[in-house]
């Protein structure tokens, strides 16, 4: 875990994607509300995907804390991997992790990646979460400490 | 022996979400390829019972890559609701709109070259998967890479100063456009300071041209043997016969360039078009009526538009259409040199964004237009991926009562049917037994039209491409994943 010494808080970015239109493709949105709620100096961002171009921004903090929905089963924090090891870019997904690997490759930059992802389960067109997210959404919340990728006095 | 099938699910680094299946005869020949379209969009049921002038906005949401396509197509049809063409719209008001749709062809060009075809063509199409990707071009050639990360955030910039943000803008109302360009905005583009200048995104594109050019002139039999695909090709086409991307009449050409629709008023479409259902796709296959559902199919596209105009309106541009009819005649079938064409259409959005920048219109102060009440708006507009039509009927109560959307991909729906089953044929009866490149090059060809399949959700989570060998009965007899 990166200490607040470290990083601070407004060289931090919390960039969460998805769409609260397809129902689960969301949670990372309202994640992030809860965030907000208990770091109000960090950086937010939010967007429907990731663009190439995010990287330019990415590499301009010292930790980008990305949040996004997933097939998984689990609620995970994790670094971000380094593409070309383990990672195809695949259909219109731009992922994190490529991202991450542009941002050293081809930018040189030291920015750190931290990745949440939040399982979903139905991501059909339609409005508010899955009972299942929305408990996972309760996880996220009453495990915040573990998965902050800060620690914050 | 009985019949096989191989299923290829689902086919990445296209938009949206696809699968192919090879299907099998008794005698272990290839007999058909099907590439399967199954996400359902709906939105033409969905903007039913809408008043009119949400159109344009509710539409874009179709797509999170080209939302700016269906924003102006819609506009440019629910204009005629309001009574205004695109000839009584007032300067700012038509020179904004496609000065935003430049914008957009710009970025979406980039993003489709430099993120999903460069790694197939520069690394190749057989090298080593884990490399064939953004990060290994960048690898290869770090300067080619960040100029396509930047000539892509050049584009976006400049939807966000036309359309208001850089995904799904509001700007575009009916009979006009909401915003003009301040002083500020325009330096903005031209100072260089947070976006690269416009005359040094001219000069990029070149050098990119250039870079593309030296490829192929090294792989020209690799490139030209991979798909020869002869086809009609369709695209709208400016008055004097000059590449047109926003707005002019509707042209077809077939395999000899023999003009089979010659600048018809896109208005009369249904006219010459049908579309044919098919129970294995949820995309429809469109065709032009005078030839018949199997002769009448039709490319569009970058490819398209290269071959359907006689010139390209401006100059640097027009001089590399020249280097490319040289290269490679007058109507190439190439379907690799879709990457060529996008190329050459990139450069000249950069230099149709240099002129408008440069044009007192765009400032102006006069934004929108309105004339007489009419039922019926056809919009029609070249989208980066081709021809795109928007046909909306509104009731007098202002409501949305009928909405036919024809998108690009789909017209390319038979011809990338077409490429599939050439390619894979070619590979199936010399080595059946080829492994993820086998794969790869199927996607190859899928991926030169960038079809955009549909826009679904974004989560996290690997979508491994899997083949699989099915017998008659449909059970699995072999597959393999990457």
């Amino acid at each position: 875990m990166t200490r607040k010494s470290e990083v601070l808080q407004d060289r931090i970015l919390v960039h969460a994607v998805g769409n609260e239109s397809r129902q689960d493709d969301g949670l990372a949105l309202h994640a992030m509300k809860i965030l907000k709620q208990s770091f109000p100096l960090l950086t937010y961002k939010s967007d429907y995907q990731l663009y190439l171009e995010d990287v330019l921004e990415w590499c301009e903090y010292d930790l980008v804390w990305f949040l996004d929905a997933s097939y998984g089963k689990e609620l995970i924090s994790r670094d971000a991997k380094q593409v070309p090891l383990d990672f195809n870019p695949s259909v219109h997904h731009l992922g994190p992790d490529l991202l991450a690997s542009m941002a050293k490759e081809i930018y040189k930059s030291n920015v750190k990646i931290k990745v949440t992802e939040l399982p979903g389960t139905d991501f059909s067109l339609g409005e508010g979460l899955s009972i299942e997210a929305q408990n996972i959404l309760m996880q996220f919340e009453e495990t915040l400490e573990t998965h902050v990728p800060i620690q914050f006095e | 022996m009985e019949k096989r099938k191989i299923i290829i699910d689902p086919v990445t680094r296209v938009e949206g979400h696809g699968r192919v299946t090879l299907h099998l005869n008794e005698k272990n020949q290839l007999e058909e390829a099907r590439l399967h379209i199954v996400e359902f969009r709906g939105f033409e049921k969905f903007v039913q019972g809408r008043p009119y002038w949400e159109a344009p906005v509710l539409v874009q949401r179709l797509c999170g890559i080209c939302p700016v396509s269906h924003h102006l197509c819609a506009a440019k049809a629910i204009d005629q609701i309001v009574g205004v063409s695109d000839d009584t719209l007032t300067a700012t008001g038509q020179k904004m709109r496609r000065l935003m749709h430049f914008g957009q062809v710009l970025q979406s060009h980039a993003l489709h070259y430099f993120y999903l075809a460069a790694p197939d063509l520069l690394l190749g199409m057989n090298s080593d998967v884990e490399s064939r990707n953004v990060v290994g071009l960048a690898q290869m050639n770090q300067g080619l890479a960040k100029k396509g990360i930047l000539l892509r955030k050049f584009g976006q910039e400049i939807i966000k100063a036309t359309a208001g943000k850089k995904i799904h803008g509001i700007s575009a109302v009916p009979g006009g456009i909401h915003k003009n360009l301040s002083n500020e905005e325009i330096d903005f583009f031209k100072n260089g300071k947070e976006v690269p200048a416009i005359d040094e995104v001219i000069q990029w594109c070149l050098e990119v041209l250039e870079h593309y050019k030296l490829f192929h002139l090294k792989n020209q039999t690799d490139i030209l043997s991979f798909d020869q695909l002869e086809s009609n090709y369709l695209s709208l086409i400016g008055e004097d016969g000059g590449l047109e991307l926003y707005h002019g009449d509707l042209r077809c050409v077939d395999k000899n360039g023999t003009k089979v629709i010659e600048d018809m008023d896109y208005h009369r479409y249904l006219d010459i078009y049908e579309e044919e259902v098919k129970e294995w796709s949820y995309m429809k296959f469109p065709f032009l009526k005078p030839l018949g559902a199997e002769k009448g199919w039709v490319r569009v596209g970058p490819l398209a538009r290269i071959n359907t105009c006689e010139h390209i309106p401006s100059p640097l541009a027009q001089k590399e259409l020249e280097t490319f009819r040289s290269q490679n005649g007058r109507m190439p079938h190439g379907t690799l040199l879709y990457h060529w064409a996008r190329l050459i259409e990139i450069l000249h959005c950069a230099e149709m964004i240099k002129d408008l920048l440069d044009d007192e219109d765009i400032k102006g102060e006069n934004l929108i237009t309105k004339g007489q009440r009419a039922g019926t708006g056809i919009g029609f507009l070249e989208a980066p991926r081709g021809t795109l039509i928007h046909h909306y009927e509104v009731a007098d109560d202002d409501q949305i009562t009928k909405c036919n959307l024809i998108v690009s991909t789909t017209h390319n729906n038979t011809a990338m049917n077409n490429s599939v089953f050439q390619r894979a044929k070619q590979i199936w009866e010399t080595n059946p037994d080829r492994g993820e490149d086998f794969l790869n090059e199927i996607e190859v060809a899928i991926r030169a039209y960038d079809p955009c399949l549909s826009c679904a959700t974004h989560a996290l989570g690997q979508m491994p491409l899997k083949i699989e060998i099915r017998d008659s009965n449909d059970s699995q007899i072999r597959s393999f994943t990457r």
